[in-house]
């Protein structure tokens, strides 16, 4: 019965949303208070913005990047 | 590097000071980093070798031996060292420790490099790393079931914030040092885009809020998603385990403050520092590295005597291979001259202020960095040798191509670090003038 309703309420296939929603709200919101608390100025928020939209682009295309070198380096 | 005679004059002796390692030319500097470079040549080298003869050049073997090795080991290592090395940064300004400011920036560092060197030990340990994009482009169908994704995801977002935090704190300090260097003016004119002293509030203003951010997911990725990897398997004796969250977590804030006394002291020696790296840095960060190696050792009795007291026999069977078996010899080491013997030393240093010395703290230190390495690897090891599928018990001992590969990447963390100091001050030059 009990496993019936958490799995009802949790799908063991999202679990993992779950898990991310626990960890990624309280960022999002901290963000949120980082870029608009304190004092007013929008250049150093919108500027941190478009390093953060950097650095994960830059992750992305970075796992691209390796993974189309390395398959030149892998046999066959 | 940059000419002394073109640069304008540094009046400030605090700042003269701070910038030493940018102004310095001493051949042992370049020496030093030649010989990581070698190393890390060595690695690519060794690194091709596996990638074109395959992971059969490794000393990992399932369904019989280790799955995981020296490889896995060094990446739960590196994502502790990240953990803790932000986590002083983050304690310090949430609050206010304005004593181990000093050390703030060297952890941001040791973070945003750790994390770097994390993703490459997994890089390295894929049996086919061209495929690493299929985490992006199966992300979507991977994250609702997959520890894995959602470790990768965590550290992607803790990586993005570190090495923001880190530019937003660096920008202040890169505008004023741009009209002094002028070879490497256009690369900090760069990083400190549109800055203006009026910024400095605000900035400080996000760092303070980052810094709970960054708390919380230190707590998320190393005491959640990185254990989870291990405690969510049920058909792993030994990793199976509630306790795995509060245990990394305690691993990983122990090693990395441990990492950060050590570079302290090393840079303090090398750049005669000791007027801003004083005693009452290493002191505290000592008493407290003490206190959480200590507990860690109560951890690690609180686990063995759940594996060894009523658990299933293949619990007792890992355990035993820790106690009498092949990792013995490692085993306890590591627990009696790794971890007890430095945290009684630095323990007594903080109950006996007379026998404090930095050099025996730095010792202690480093003593527990090499311990909680051995940790890693005992964790990822004897589990994997002891399956509770019908198969024998394997053996795992880390072949020359592999202590090669993770030897190269601490030596690039190194590396990285050095030229790191090179180029960008490790120390807040603005709070020391």
């Amino acid at each position: 019965m009990n496993e019936a309703l958490g799995s009802f309420i949790v799908p063991p296939s999202a679990t993992g949303f779950v898990i991310l929603a626990v960890i990624a709200a309280p960022v999002a919101f901290l963000l949120m208070g980082a870029l608009f608390g304190g004092p007013r100025n929008i250049r150093v928020p919108v500027l941190f913005l478009g390093v953060l939209g950097l650095l994960v682009s830059g992750t992305i295309v970075g796992f691209a990047v390796i993974g189309t070198l390395l398959s030149h380096v892998l046999p066959g | 590097m940059v000419s002394l005679t073109r640069r304008p004059p540094i009046v400030d002796k605090a700042t003269q000071d701070l910038l030493r390692p940018l102004l310095g030319r001493s051949r042992a500097f370049y020496l030093f980093a030649g010989l990581l470079t070698i190393l890390v040549t060595w690695f690519l080298y060794t690194w091709y070798l596996q990638l074109t003869l395959g992971l059969g050049v490794t000393a990992m073997r399932t369904p019989v031996g280790a799955a995981w090795g020296v490889y896995i080991a060094q990446f739960v290592f590196f994502v502790g060292l990240a953990h803790g090395g932000i986590a002083v940064a983050a304690a310090i300004r949430l609050l206010k420790l304005k004593n181990y400011a000093p050390v703030g920036r060297m952890g941001e560092v040791l973070t945003v490099i750790s994390l770097a060197m994390a993703g490459l030990s997994i890089t390295v340990d894929m049996g086919r790393p061209d495929r690493v994009f299929n985490l992006v482009l199966y992300w979507p169908f991977r994250i609702g079931t997959s520890p894995l994704s959602w470790d990768v995801t965590v550290i992607i977002i803790y990586f993005t914030l570190s090495a923001g935090f880190l530019w937003l704190t660096l920008r202040r300090d890169l505008a004023e040092l741009a009209g002094r260097f002028p070879r490497l003016a256009p690369l900090y004119r760069l990083l400190s885009i549109g800055y203006r002293p009026d910024e400095n509030a605000k900035t400080e203003k996000m760092a303070w809020w980052l810094s709970i951010a960054i708390c919380f997911l230190i707590v998320m990725l190393s005491g959640g998603v990185v254990p989870w990897i291990f405690g969510l398997m049920s058909s792993r004796p030994g990793w199976f385990s509630a306790l795995a969250g509060p245990y990394f977590l305690t691993a990983a804030i122990s090693s990395a403050i441990a990492a950060v006394i050590a570079v302290a002291a090393i840079l303090r020696k090398v750049y005669r520092w000791q007027p801003y790296l004083g005693p009452q840095v290493f002191k505290g960060l000592g008493t407290f590295l003490g206190v959480a190696t200590m507990f860690y050792v109560y951890m690690i009795f609180a686990e063995q005597l759940t594996m060894r007291y009523s658990a299933p026999i293949s619990e007792f069977m890992v355990s035993e291979i820790l106690f009498d078996g092949a990792y013995a010899g490692l085993f306890w080491p590591m627990v009696l001259l790794g971890f007890i013997l430095p945290s009684l030393v630095l323990l007594g240093q903080a109950f006996r202020p007379k026998w404090f010395s930095i050099t025996r703290t730095a010792v202690a230190a480093s003593v527990i960095v090499v311990a909680f390495w051995i940790k890693r690897f005992l964790i990822v090891v004897p589990s994997l040798l002891r399956p509770l599928l019908p198969f024998p018990q394997g053996s795992y001992t880390p072949s020359w191509v592999e202590w090669s590969i993770v030897a190269g990447i601490l030596a690039l963390a190194v590396l990285l670090f050095t030229l790191f100091l090179k180029v960008f001050p490790i120390m807040e030059i603005e709070k020391h003038e």
